[in-house]
């Protein structure tokens, strides 16, 4: 029986904003501090202790919400989503669930097989919210307490979720090393994924035809995944192993649990984390504690001039004004605004 | 002297005059708490070295010559759930037994920045939740007009503090009539500002949509005085207001001549008890023998208030108390394994009343019910807040009751929360509306307890409503009488 | 209403709110909180279709700050309330075989 099969692939990355005091309070974000010093009552979670949104955060979302041809919400407004985690110090964390501050967007790629054509990966929606703390565990086996250091509690995130039209590991590389280059073009990342400023999941299942009936597979999230080629290996393996899952026990994305695996970079394999019987239940509402924030026309116009013009044009104009070859023209985008302002 | 009977203005007026040295003042409200608080169990902490220490420090500065703030040497209460550096702050709940803040919340600040002399934190209901201050952990604040009796809640500890002369003045919090039920409990005067007048920075969350801080004090003078030194903006607090301030005390002594009051009969008829419509009406008589115009109103949605109100506030609470989980501040109940550690550091150290509406919450806005619970019950505020919008367009403020009833007895409301829950029913839809809100005495019952009147008005026209209770409080003496 | 009642799982709902039931609390919280719900309930009562929901604050003023770093609070003062700390860090139970992990 002869069958086709495609990898169906969406990411959820979650960009760190590069401003100097958290989303919500004025304690820095500087990475590598001791522990607990870049606190206070707000990122604390102490009684009583009230957010305030950092402004600036919002503008450098509007510039990513801008360079993906995103709609931006003129009325953003925040929500709670509940959950325990003792590196969440409230509880919940505030983020935006219905009304996130960009929307519908896209990124165009060109073709990995053609250089000529485009692909279009559509955003689905890009939103703010508050990093959480960090958990340190024991790793002896010992069964010794779990550490928590707040500092990063409350750094401001982009979530930037594209809706699954990514097909493979190479194309999903591609899309990233393309938003990391935007990113770091706007200034509003240093995209460091070593110290966490990018960070990458993926959701991944296949597509297949069998005869005349198109099935999906269950859908996996990959996380725990370090760099962009950890990416691309992580979904070739996936795509192969849930092909082998198929074959052995043709579980449909109706019959079998969304899983989350993560992703060992040195077997080369993704392991089980959890399934999820029941998805979690957030219990999202608006955060009472703020206001629906407004953008002006003017607001949204100053900051239209500020960003310049997106990597795919600059490759352009470096072939039709100043003649480039495509390649050489790929090669100079690719080491950032500063060399090609310079040219 | 017997300071216990006097009203802030005039202890400020002592104390301004060198006729009463702070330390004197203070060193007389802490004897008296002394002598008393077994009794009425009002305070959960008393602040006694901290306010000798700021006591001292105002009389040497007077001494010195130099100027001090407008309260200088006036001591005053502060509800337990309100956060004050240095000075432990329990919320009134076991999980914050051994808590202490190091910071301190707006309102108390800018009261430090006056000069005020902290007292002592007031019991509560546990997080607020609650109408009798009967708590099962700190136990039961007794009403001085009656010890058998409930001071209110949730401020029921700050109530009785300034009804039995244990300090001038006090600050409460009001999240469904916390503030207002235990005014007219215990025949004071008692304000909930408009959404967004006092800052909440530093009020231990309960419902954060709904609640603000406000005074309890003697008179409708001594409110303006504190609300001119804690409202306003302030930059920690998103929701808080950016408009000026009034000059609350400069209005007080305007006429009333003209004014139109809305009274919707309703209230009048339905479920208050007889001696409590009797006070009412004779209070309309005075209002309109001052020259305001008495006008009948309807509010079509206030009988829905209540439900709603009991969504609202618990979905909220559940998340706002999510942060008690044994990791940064609170007591923490043993175990090897995490979850379960959550689990029983907050089965053992919040209260029933608090778990119960926890719950609530957490179901009201679980999957498959937010619309069902949490939405509906925010339609129907923006229908409580049309009714209140379309009145006040056409009346300058409206006059009902308070409460259903004078101090209930102690035990009353026992196992039976739905009873409690209908109790406010005069008084929540204000903080749906976010409107402000304020009660002061206008009458006694048959045991000689006082009652309540509410005046309710336009949003940030706190003055209107201190105006007219001023105005009242010229003409009568409810507000001069004093339990024993 | 009473489609809301019927589905009330004491049990489910403490699980989500970390609260520890034993089985006869559940069953007592089980029947008080049917009644609470039945109260509530009343909400039902009203058309709302067009109605648009009211969360509390009305206000359209800007309540952003500026990007600028404020003092911390001293850790000493941080971890003062904490029931356990090594002096640096929070420290709780291990974290393995955590139920629920975080999610983001």
């Amino acid at each position: 029986m002869s069958s086709e099969r495609a990898t169906i692939i969406g990411l959820e990355v979650h960009v760190q904003l590069d401003t100097h005091s958290k989303l919500f309070c004025g304690c820095s974000t500087r990475f590598g501090a001791p522990p607990n010093v870049h606190t206070c009552p707000v990122c604390l979670g102490a009684p009583g202790a009230l957010p305030v949104l950092n402004r600036r955060a919002l503008d450098l979302a509007i510039r990513v919400g801008l360079a993906l041809n995103c709609r931006i919400e003129r009325n953003t407004k925040w929500d709670r989503k509940n959950y325990f985690y003792p590196d969440l110090p409230k509880g919940y964390q505030i983020s935006q669930f219905d009304r996130p501050i960009c929307a519908e967007g896209y990124l165009d790629l060109m073709d990995a097989e053609n250089d000529r054509d485009q692909r279009r990966i559509e955003i689905e929606r890009a939103h703010l919210e508050e990093d959480a703390g960090k958990s340190s565990h024991d790793e002896t086996g010992a069964g010794g307490d779990s550490k928590i250091d707040l500092n990063r509690a409350g750094t401001p995130l982009l979530e930037i979720v594209t809706r699954p039209d990514l097909r493979s590991g190479t194309e999903a590389k591609t899309f990233l090393t393309e938003l990391k280059l935007i990113l770091s073009n706007l200034g509003v990342s240093d995209c460091n994924m070593q110290e966490g400023s990018l960070r990458v999941d993926a959701n991944v299942n296949l597509h297949l035809l069998e005869g005349e009936h198109p099935i999906a597979t269950p859908i996996v999230e990959i996380k725990n995944l370090n760099s962009f080629r950890a990416v691309q290996r992580a979904i070739d393996f996936e795509a192969e192993r849930q092909w082998k899952q198929w074959q052995a026990d043709g579980k449909t994305i109706d019959q079998g649990a969304k899983q989350t695996r993560g992703w060992d970079d040195e077997s080369g394999q993704t392991l089980l984390q959890r399934t999820k019987e029941d998805s979690a239940d957030y219990r999202y509402f608006p955060d009472p504690d703020l206001i629906v924030v407004h953008t002006t026309e003017e607001q949204l116009e100053n900051i239209r001039e500020e960003i310049g013009s997106p990597p795919s044009q600059q490759r352009k104009d470096l072939i039709s004004i100043y003649g480039l070859s495509s390649y050489d023209a790929g090669v100079l985008v690719q080491q950032g605004a500063p060399f090609v302002d310079f040219f | 002297m017997d300071l216990s009977s006097f009203s802030a203005y005039q202890l400020i007026d002592l104390l301004d005059r060198h006729e009463l040295s702070a330390v004197d003042c203070v060193t007389y409200f802490l004897q008296r708490t002394e002598d008393r608080n077994a009794q009425w169990n009002a305070f959960m902490t008393v602040a006694q070295d901290s306010a000798m220490e700021q006591a001292r420090t105002i009389d040497q500065r007077r001494k010195r010559g130099e100027s001090v703030g407008r309260l200088a040497g006036l001591p005053v209460a502060i509800k337990d759930g309100i956060c004050t550096a240095g000075i432990r702050t329990t919320a009134g709940s076991p999980m914050l037994e051994e808590f202490v803040p190091f910071y301190n919340a707006t309102a108390v600040q800018r009261l430090l920045e006056a000069d005020a002399i902290l007292i002592g934190k007031t019991m509560m209901d546990e997080f607020g939740m609650g109408s009798s201050t009967e708590n099962p952990h700190f136990g039961a604040t007794r009403n001085p007009w009656d010890p058998e009796r409930v001071a209110g809640g949730s401020s029921g500890g700050s109530a009785a503090a300034v009804a039995g002369g244990l300090a001038p003045l006090a600050l409460g919090s009001d999240t469904g009539g916390s503030i207002r039920q235990p005014a007219a409990f215990c025949g004071l005067t008692g304000l909930k500002p408009t959404y967004g007048r006092v800052s909440r920075y530093g009020l231990i969350a309960y419902a954060s949509s709904l609640e603000q801080i406000g005074p309890l004090s003697r008179s409708a003078q001594d409110a303006a005085m504190l609300m001119e030194i804690c409202a306003g903006h302030d930059p920690n607090d998103s929701t808080s207001a950016h408009r000026d301030v009034d000059d609350y005390t400069d209005q007080l002594d305007s006429g009333i001549e003209g004014l139109r009051i809305g009274i919707c009969r309703d209230y009048l008829t339905t479920g208050l008890a007889a001696e409590n419509a009797e006070a009412l009406e004779e209070a309309l008589n005075v209002l309109q023998s001052l020259g305001a115009q008495l006008v009948d109103i309807e509010l079509p949605h206030a009988s829905h208030a209540v439900a709603a109100y009991y969504v609202i506030a618990p979905c909220e609470a559940s998340a706002n108390l999510a942060r008690f989980d044994g990791v940064r501040y609170t007591h923490r109940a043993e175990s090897s394994r995490l979850d379960e550690m959550y689990s029983r550091t907050r089965s053992q150290f919040f209260g029933e009343e608090v778990k119960r509406r926890i719950l609530l919450g957490t179901f009201a806005l679980s999957s498959g019910y937010y619309d069902q619970y949490y939405r509906k019950a925010s339609q129907i505020r923006r229908l409580v807040k049309r009714d209140f919008d379309s009145v006040l367009a056409d009346v300058d403020l409206l006059v009902g009751p308070t409460t259903p009833g004078s101090a209930s007895l102690l035990g009353q409301w026992k196992d039976d929360p739905v009873s409690m829950y209908l109790a406010d029913i005069y008084t929540v839809s204000a903080n749906l509306a976010g409107i402000p809100a304020l009660s002061i005495p206008c009458g006694s019952d048959a045991n000689g307890l006082p009652i309540g009147m509410q005046l309710q008005g336009r949003p940030f026209a706190e003055s209107t409503l201190l105006q007219v209770a001023h105005q009242f409080q010229q003409q009568t003496d409810f507000h001069t009488r004093r339990p024993e | 209403m009473g489609r809301s009642q019927a589905r009330f799982s004491a049990e489910h709902t403490a699980r989500l709110a970390r609260i520890e039931l034993s089985s006869e609390q559940a069953d007592k919280v089980q029947g008080e909180l049917e009644k609470l719900l039945a109260f509530v309930g009343r909400i039902d009562e009203l058309e709302l279709d067009d109605i648009d929901p009211f969360y509390g604050s009305g206000s359209t003023e800007d309540s952003t700050r500026p990007d600028v770093l404020q003092a911390s609070s001293p850790r000493s003062e941080i971890l003062r309330n904490a029931p356990q700390t090594d002096g640096e860090y929070f420290l709780v139970p291990p974290v393995f075989g955590q139920q629920e992990s975080r999610e983001d």
